[in-house]
């Protein structure tokens, strides 16, 4: 995942994104308490959700790693869950929102 | 117009959000519940006009909602519209026979919310969704 990345956000939802940042960190730690339980089930649901989250904000890039996730917890493949994590925090560490 | 009275049953809470800032306010009373187990609590309570419903809720399913709405509750009447991700759509299938107005597939277009609420509640109740739409484009 590169570093810095840009992404244009419809400015319509420029309010709600503090919380969707909020709300999406919350599900990553959430993630990687299923990691340390082995938990695939959680994993599966927090992948897709995260997939339908980042695709109805314009986060395509977080819809495709919550697709990864969701598609290595029914594999259960957890190394591959775990990469995919990291690239997410990787992500909401360094995106660059442009509204418009 | 009485405002329509929406239930909107949605886990994530960043879905749950774009649902409470774009259905209008000018014609929605709504009530937003993330906990599948306490969506039937919701409905006696609030008796909603139309219900928005995920399928895919942890604990209790928009399906098993559904069900008991239309049979437990003999509830026919309700705009059930269920909502569901693109992958899923074959979900929808089962909740077609007991009864739904429509779907919505995710991720949706914000933009056309309250155009595709009111377009499955006419089948309804043709008359409140046609004052709605006319509140809405500011006549």
């Amino acid at each position: 995942m590169s570093k810095n990345t840009t992404v244009q956000i419809d400015p319509d939802l420029e309010d709600l994104i503090p919380s969707f940042m909020e709300n999406s960190r919350e599900e990553i730690r959430e993630m990687v308490e299923a990691v340390n339980n082995n938990d695939f089930v959680t994993l599966k649901r927090l992948g897709h959700s995260t997939k339908g989250a980042g695709r109805s904000y314009g986060f395509e890039d977080i819809g495709e790693i919550g697709l990864e996730i969701e598609t290595a917890a029914v594999q259960k493949k957890i190394e591959l869950v775990k990469t995919s994590i990291n690239d997410l925090i990787d992500y909401m560490d360094n995106v660059i929102i442009v509204f418009e | 117009m009485e405002k329509i009275k929406i239930l909107v049953v949605e886990d994530d809470k960043r879905i749950l959000d774009i649902y409470d800032k774009f259905l209008s306010a000018d014609i929605f009373e709504k009530e937003l519940v993330s906990n599948g187990n306490m969506v039937i609590n919701k409905y006696k309570e609030f008796m909603p006009e139309i219900i928005i419903l995920d399928i895919m809720l942890p604990g209790t399913s928009g399906y098993v909602i559904l069900k008991e709405i239309r049979t437990s509750f003999n509830d026919k009447d309700t705009c059930v519209i269920m909502a569901t991700s693109i992958s899923k759509q074959e979900d929808v299938l089962s909740c077609v026979k007991l009864g739904i107005s429509g779907y919505m597939v995710k991720p949706f277009n914000h933009r056309e919310l309250n155009d595709t609420t009111l377009t499955y509640f006419e089948k309804d109740n043709q008359t409140k969704a046609i004052q709605a739409r006319e509140i809405l484009s500011g006549n």
